[in-house]
C-alpha cells in the first residue's frame, strides 16, 4: 500500500533577525490510507507547525513531503492551494466558521475554490445538506455560527472539511475548546468517519482523546519521541 | 473559479454593510456633484444651441464672414474680400444645400406717413429665408425677379411692422416706405421670431441684395455668406473644406492669413460657453480631488477591513483559496462598492436635476452615467489594489492561530 502522507527528514526553521529557531528537526514518518493518527506533545513542541506543513499552508525548510504521491515542495502557491482544496480538510481548535455565513454557506465554501461549472451548484448544495445531516445538524442549515453551541460549530467545521471529499482530514486540537461531553461527541464522530475509511491526523493535548486513536506519535522539542499503535 | 471569486466578493460586501457603506459614501458624494455639474453644463449648452437655431444658426449652418482674425467682432468689417461669386461657387459642393450671401447696412431710419423707426437693413437673396429659418407671415417672399431687376421691394420684420403700422400690420402690404432717399414697396411681413438675449430678431428689414449693392453699398462685396449643409454630422470636416476652397479662390499663399472666417454654431457655443467652461473646469478639478479623497478613504477603510478579516482570509486560504483568489476577491469588493456608489451618485444627481429642471438649465444626458461607470471602475481598481494585495499576503497560519506566532 502507498502512503497518503510521507515525510522524509523534514525540518522547519524560523528566522527572526539573526536568531534561528529550529522548530522541527529531521521528522520522518508515513501515514497510510485509513489511519487515525494522534499527535501529542508538550506545548511549543512543534505540533501545529507540523500539521500546517502537512496541510500545505507552510513549506518545510528542508526534507521531502509527498502528499498522495505528489512532491509538495515543487508546487506553486496555486498548486498548493489546489491540493488543500481537493485533498485536505481542516478542522481547527476555535472552529473558524465565517460568522456572517450560515451553516450551509460555511459548508459550501470549499466549493468556491474548486473548478466546476454552474451545473454542479444544485448537486453541491444537496451534498452539503447530506453531510450536515450526517453530522447531526439536519435542522440547522440556515443558522449562523453565533446561534450554535461549540460542539455544533465543530460539527459544521467537520462537515466543511468533508465537503470536497478529501484524502486526509487534519485537525488541530479539535476538542480544545469543548467541554468533555461535547468533546466525546466530536471524537466519536471522527472515529465514525475513520471507521468508514477516512484518513485522519489530529493534534491533541488531551490524553483521553489521544488514546482513542489507532496510532500515537509523540513529539518533543521538534523530534519524534515515540510512534506506536495504541492499545 | 475567477467568477466564483467575483460572486463571493459581492456577497461578502453585503455581509459587511458598515465597511461597505463607509467606503461608498465618498464616491456617492463625488459622483453626485459631478452629475449635477455636467447636467448644468450640458443644459446651458443646449439652451444656447436652441437659441442659435432660432437665430438661423443651427448645427447645419456655416457662416462665412468677411475679414480674418478672431471669430467674433462687434462691428461688421468694411473688408471687401467676399464676393457673391464666392457664394455661387460654394454651391458646387454636394454637401451644400443652399447659400445665402448678404450685405448688412447699419441701422437706418425708415419712414411711413410721418412715423419713423431706426432698424437694420439687410440686403439678401431669396435663399436667405430658408437658410436663416425665417417665415413669411403675410404677403409674399422675395423672388429671383426682384433680384434680377434690382426691384425696390422689402420684407418687414414683425417689430418694424408694428412700429410703422400699429394695430394693423396687414395694411402695410403694398404700401411704400422710405429708406434713406428711396421708396420701397412692402411685399411681405415676416413671422415673429422673438429675442435672442437683448437682440430683437424681428427688428429688421430685408431688401434684395442686388438693390442694396446698387443703392446703398455701391459695391458688390458681401459681408457674410450663410451656408446650409445637407448633413450636420460632419460639420467640422465641411468647415475645413469651405475654408480651403475660399483660400484658393482668394489666391492666398500659405504664409498669408485668412481674409475671411468660417464659423459654425459650435464655435459660437464655445465662445459663449467659455466662462462657463472655466467654471466647469474648476468644478471638475474639485470633483477629481473629491474622488481622490474617496479613493483614499476606500483604501484606508479597506486596509482596516482586511486586518479585521484576517481570520476569514486564513480560513479561505486553508480551504483552497490561493493568494490570487483572495486578491481578486478584495479587488472586486472595492470595484463593486465604488461602482455601485457611483451609480447611486449619478442616479441621485439625475433625480435632483430632474426635480430642479424648471429652476436651473440642466440636461440629463448619457454622459454623466458613462463617466460614473468609468470613474467607479477607476477608483475601485486604484484604491482597491493595495489593500487587495495586502489581503493576498496575509499569513494564513498566523491568522488561523489567532495572533500567536
Ligand atoms: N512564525 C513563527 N516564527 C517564529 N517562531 C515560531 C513561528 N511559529 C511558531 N513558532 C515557534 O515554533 C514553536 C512550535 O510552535 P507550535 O505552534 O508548532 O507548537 P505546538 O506544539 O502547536 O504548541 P501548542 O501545544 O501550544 O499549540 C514554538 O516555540 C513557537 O514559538
Ligand atoms: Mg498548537
Amino acid at each position: 500500500m502507498t502512503p497518503v502522507i510521507s515525510l522524509d527528514s523534514l525540518t522547519k526553521h524560523y528566522k527572526s533577525g539573526k536568531i534561528v529557531t529550529e522548530v522541527l528537526k529531521e521528522i520522518t514518518f508515513s501515514v497510510f490510507p485509513g489511519e487515525l493518527v494522534a499527535i501529542m506533545g508538550p506545548s511549543g513542541a512543534g505540533k501545529s507547525t507540523l500539521l500546517y506543513i502537512l496541510g500545505c499552508l507552510a513549506r518545510p525548510t528542508s526534507g521531502v513531503y509527498q502528499l498522495d504521491g505528489v512532491a509538495v515542495g515543487d508546487l506553486s502557491d496555486e498548486g498548493l492551494s489546489r491540493l488543500r482544496n481537493t485533498k485536505l480538510g481542516f478542522v481547527f481548535q476555535s472552529f473558524h466558521l465565517i460568522p456572517q455565513y450560515t451553516a450551509l454557506e460555511n459548508v459550501l465554501l470549499p466549493t468556491v475554490y474548486r473548478k466546476g461549472g454552474k451545473k454542479e451548484k444544485k448537486r453541491e448544495s444537496l451534498r452539503a445538506k447530506d453531510i450536515l445531516d450526517m453530522v447531526g445538524l439536519g435542522e440547522r442549515f440556515h443558522y449562523l455560527p453565533g446561534e450554535l453551541s461549540g460542539g455544533q460549530k465543530q460539527r459544521v467545521a467537520i462537515a466543511r472539511a468533508l465537503m470536497n471529499d478529501p484524502e486526509v482530514i487534519l485537525a488541530d486540537e479539535p476538542t480544545g475548546n469543548l467541554d468533555s461531553k461535547q468533546s466525546d461527541e466530536i471524537v466519536r464522530l471522527l472515529k465514525e468517519l475513520n471507521g468508514r475509511g477516512r484518513t485522519i491526523v489530529l493534534v491533541t493535548h488531551d490524553p483521553e482523546v489521544g488514546q482513542q486513536a489507532r496510532r500515537l506519535i509523540t513529539i518533543r522539542d521538534g523530534k519524534i519521541y515515540s510512534d506506536a499503535p495504541c492499545s | 473559479m475567477f467568477l466564483n471569486n467575483i460572486k463571493l466578493s459581492l456577497r461578502d460586501s453585503l455581509k459587511h454593510p458598515l465597511f461597505t457603506l463607509l467606503m461608498m459614501t465618498g464616491v456617492v458624494v463625488s459622483i453626485f456633484s459631478m452629475t449635477t455639474i455636467v447636467a448644468v453644463g450640458d443644459g446651458t449648452k443646449a439652451e444656447i444651441i436652441n437659441a442659435l437655431r432660432g437665430f438661423g444658426f443651427g448645427g447645419d449652418v456655416l457662416m462665412v464672414a468677411a475679414g480674418g482674425g478672431r471669430i467674433f467682432r462687434h462691428r461688421p468689417s468694411a473688408v471687401k474680400t467676399l464676393k457673391p461669386a464666392d457664394a455661387e461657387a460654394l454651391k458646387q459642393f454636394p454637401f451644400v444645400k443652399a447659400v445665402a450671401p448678404r450685405q448688412g447696412i447699419r441701422r437706418y431710419p425708415v419712414h411711413f406717413m410721418g412715423r419713423s423707426f431706426k432698424t437694420r437693413i439687410l440686403g439678401v437673396t431669396p435663399a436667405y429665408l430658408e437658410v436663416s429659418n425665417f417665415q413669411v407671415d403675410m404677403g409674399r417672399a422675395m423672388d429671383g425677379r426682384d433680384m434680377r431687376d434690382h426691384r425696390k421691394v422689402c420684407l418687414l420684420g414683425r417689430t418694424v411692422a408694428e412700429e410703422l403700422f400699429p394695430g394693423n400690420r396687414a395694411a402695410a402690404l403694398g404700401q411704400f416706405i422710405q429708406i434713406g432717399k428711396f421708396f420701397f414697396r412692402i411685399k411681405g411681413i415676416l413671422a415673429e421670431k422673438g429675442q435672442l438675449g437683448r437682440f430683437d430678431m424681428d427688428d429688421r428689414v430685408l431688401i434684395p441684395l442686388s438693390t442694396a449693392s446698387v443703392l446703398f453699398i455701391r459695391d458688390t462685396y458681401v459681408h457674410a455668406i450663410s451656408v446650409k449643409l445637407r448633413d450636420a454630422a460632419k460639420i467640422g470636416i465641411y468647415q475645413e473644406k469651405v475654408k480651403a476652397f475660399i483660400r484658393k479662390r482668394h489666391h492666398l499663399t500659405p504664409d498669408q492669413p485668412d481674409d475671411f472666417r468660417v464659423v459654425s454654431s459650435v464655435d459660437v457655443v464655445q465662445f459663449v460657453n467659455r466662462s462657463s467652461r472655466e467654471l466647469t473646469a474648476l468644478l471638475i478639478r474639485i470633483m477629481i480631488i473629491s474622488l481622490l479623497v474617496s479613493g483614499i478613504i476606500i483604501t484606508n477603510v479597506m486596509l482596516a477591513s482586511v486586518s479585521e478579516r484576517r481570520v476569514e482570509i486564513g480560513i479561505k486560504r486553508a480551504l483552497g483559496a490561493s493568494r490570487r483568489d483572495i486578491l481578486v476577491q478584495f479587488l472586486f469588493e472595492a470595484i463593486w462598492l465604488s461602482l455601485i456608489g457611483s451609480l447611486a451618485g449619478v442616479c441621485a444627481g439625475a433625480a435632483t436635476v430632474y426635480f430642479l429642471r424648471n429652476t436651473i438649465p440642466a440636461a440629463i444626458t448619457l454622459r454623466p452615467f458613462l463617466m460614473a461607470i468609468g470613474f467607479g471602475l477607476l477608483v475601485g481598481v486604484v484604491s482597491g489594489a493595495f489593500p487587495a494585495w495586502r489581503a493576498g499576503q496575509v499569513d494564513p497560519i498566523r491568522a488561523i492561530l489567532g495572533g500567536r506566532s
